[in-house]
């Protein structure tokens, strides 16, 4: 393959400032995300793919994936992990369990075409199943053993999801086309950068689990790298494109919701993300995101941090 | 924990193996034990006897990786070139091998994701394929024919509404059908990998040559794992129930075509499979195929390989 790329750097994304994990942060996030949707103009979408072909080393991303695995976890040294750690692992193993479907949802749409999309989709999901299965072995070792009572609305999204969306998906997609590629970046972007935090903030309560949310960094910030970059190039001067994007951000939601059962999840997200630094944090994501073309004034996570706020009582 | 992400066969703890181990205790048709060095699903029949091994997915998880080259001395190709009709063979391959993520899709629309086994495979499956579109890539690139990521994209884009519609096709069908169309792809999967495996040892054979040789031989041992997968899990599925046969058999012998055939030309069909198969030696591995497919429950007499050469004229 002659893929054209520089070489990549390789940041390393530090847990950020330890908070005191006591839940006395609040997180009453308003609900006002929304941005215009008077984009207009055509959407050029054709060859974008030279906008954003710069920077990120995709063949060596392929090439030498960070795959995680169970057996580069000193395990032993994670035992007796308090419940609520334990609560937010499983959570966060959940998430990442899901990749195939998100992969699913996102081959179904015109970004199938997307060869170095789905490039980077092969080897991403590689490394989210290994990074699953890590997050499962810290949980076994724990004796974790609380199973997620899933709500009946969620089976049932779950099913319709399953049966129905990938064929409204597909036809509705390849009909908008190409534009559509840069709403799955930048709602990828979101998923790794709402993940990291999660990552971050678990290290921040539990320093024994740092070593391992350090390899989980590393990782994930090869996922931003590329899902920032694509978002931008694509976004760049693509009206149509960018008007998407904001109607696929305004429907984003904290990856796992969706099929989760949200009053659990909202414990977990309170545990790890109401401590008063966290809003600096959620800010510096919301930041990032309405940093790119046509998402001025966006603040989604904070939103949907919002959302779950309101359904999270206190000691739960 | 170490640094290294590097990818490496592995052994320690393993918590799906563990996971597994507490699943199976509770089976009476399952027993998981350990066996040559690694952990094996073996089925029991009604008198409590051990029948046959499965397919274990944690040993191929583990062990799943990328096909290497780095030690082959590709410089042997300039100095002894291939002839156009075997780079006329490799480009299909190429593009086939490349064209897995889009089969994967079209899987992932169906029940057949959900299965915490076949997701598992199915990641892993996807990765093996893509890295040998990278090797024959490479290869072809050294003979002056260059597929890259915008020559994909464009070829997949060429595709147009019946790549597009084929997940919509494949949910509608899913959805009428129900579970049993999960054995419908593991059979259609079984056959084109056992197609796959005899393709690329054909190709080793008829061209002699050593350093394409010993990659197609690689190639070919990670097919075989494929096939392995796909043959339990079909010949399981099967065995269930006669209406999944009749399905499976009429699946087959109506709608099914040559691995390719729903991507490539007609022509380049033809050409790849003549290449391949013509003549005794061609045909003694075709009727293999057949024999191995004959074996399945339910499918005594079908002869679709042979059909498919029949139908395009290739003598035998």
């Amino acid at each position: 393959m002659t893929a054209t790329e520089s070489p990549s750097g390789n940041a390393d994304t530090q847990p950020q400032p330890v908070g005191d994990g006591n839940d006395n942060g609040d997180d009453n996030g308003d609900d006002n995300g929304d941005g215009d949707d008077n984009g207009d103009g055509d959407d050029n979408g054709d060859d974008n793919d030279n906008a954003v072909r710069a920077g990120f080393d995709l063949r060596g991303y392929t090439y030498d994936p960070q795959g995680l695995r169970p057996e580069d976890v000193d395990l032993g040294a994670l035992t007796g992990l308090r419940q609520k750690d334990l609560r937010a692992i499983a959570h966060l193993a959940a998430v990442e369990h899901q990749t195939i479907r998100l992969l699913r949802d996102v081959l179904v749409t015109p970004s199938h075409a997307e060869a170095r999309f789905t490039a980077f989709l092969t080897t991403w999901a590689y490394e989210q199943y290994w990074l699953a299965e890590t997050l499962d072995a810290v949980l076994e070792v724990n004796g974790w053993a609380e199973e997620e009572d899933v709500p009946l609305r969620a089976r049932m999204l779950r099913s319709w999801d399953d049966r129905v969306m990938p064929t409204v998906r597909a036809v509705r997609t390849n009909i908008l086309g190409e534009k559509f590629v840069a709403g799955h970046m930048v709602t990828g972007l979101l998923d790794v950068l709402v993940t990291r935090l999660a990552h971050q903030r678990l290290a921040a309560l539990e320093p024994r689990l740092v070593d391992l949310v350090d390899a989980v960094l590393r990782t994930k910030e090869q996922h931003v790298r590329f899902y920032t970059e694509q978002a931008r190039g694509r976004l760049e001067g693509h009206p149509d494109a960018q008007r998407l994007a904001r109607r696929m951000v305004r429907g984003w939601s904290w990856p796992g919701a969706r099929f989760g059962d949200r009053d659990r999840i909202a414990g977990v997200l309170r545990h790890l993300l109401a401590a008063p630094c966290c809003r600096q944090l959620v800010e510096e994501i919301d930041s990032e995101v309405a940093a790119l073309p046509g998402l001025t004034g966006q603040r989604v996570l904070r939103r949907e941090l919002g959302r779950f706020a309101r359904r999270a009582a206190p000691g739960r | 924990m170490t640094s290294s992400g590097r990818e490496r066969d592995v052994v320690g703890p393993d918590a799906l193996a563990r996971r597994r181990r507490t699943l199976y205790a509770r089976s009476d048709t399952y027993r998981y034990t350990h066996c040559s060095g690694g952990w094996v699903v073996i089925r029991i029949d009604s008198r409590g006897r051990e029948t046959s091994m499965v397919f274990d997915i944690d040993r191929f998880t583990k062990t799943s990786v990328r096909v290497h080259w780095d030690d082959l001395d590709f410089e042997e190709f300039r100095r002894n070139p291939l002839p156009p009709e075997s780079l006329r063979t490799l480009r299909y391959m190429c593009d086939v091998e490349y064209h897995t993520v889009c089969y994967l899709r079209d899987m992932l629309v169906t029940p057949s994701q959900g299965d915490g086994e076949v997701n598992a495979f199915m990641t892993m499956w996807n990765r093996e394929e893509f890295w040998h579109g990278e090797a024959l890539a490479e290869i072809l690139g050294i003979h002056g024919v260059t597929v890259d990521y915008s020559d994909l994209k464009d070829k997949r884009q060429r595709l147009g509404w019946r790549d597009r519609l084929s997940p919509v096709k494949q949910a509608v069908l899913a959805n009428i059908v129900g579970r049993d169309f999960v054995a419908v792809h593991m059979i259609w999967g079984a056959a084109n990998e056992w197609s796959a495996v005899a393709a690329y040892k054909r190709l080793a054979a008829l061209e002699g040559h050593p350093v394409l040789a010993v990659l197609l031989k690689r190639i070919a041992a990670q097919e075989a794992r494929h096939v392995a997968f796909y043959a339990t899990q079909a010949r399981e599925r099967l065995a269930r129930s006669s209406k999944v046969q009749k399905l499976a058999r009429v699946a087959l012998k109506k709608v099914w075509g040559p691995v390719g055939s729903g991507i490539m030309s007609e022509e380049e069909v033809t050409h790849v499979m003549g290449h391949l198969f013509s003549g005794p030696e061609g045909r003694k591995e075709i009727v293999t195929i057949d024999n191995h497919i004959a074996k399945l429950p339910g499918m005594a007499g079908l002869r679709i390989f042979q059909d498919a050469l029949d139908a395009r004229g290739i003598a035998a």
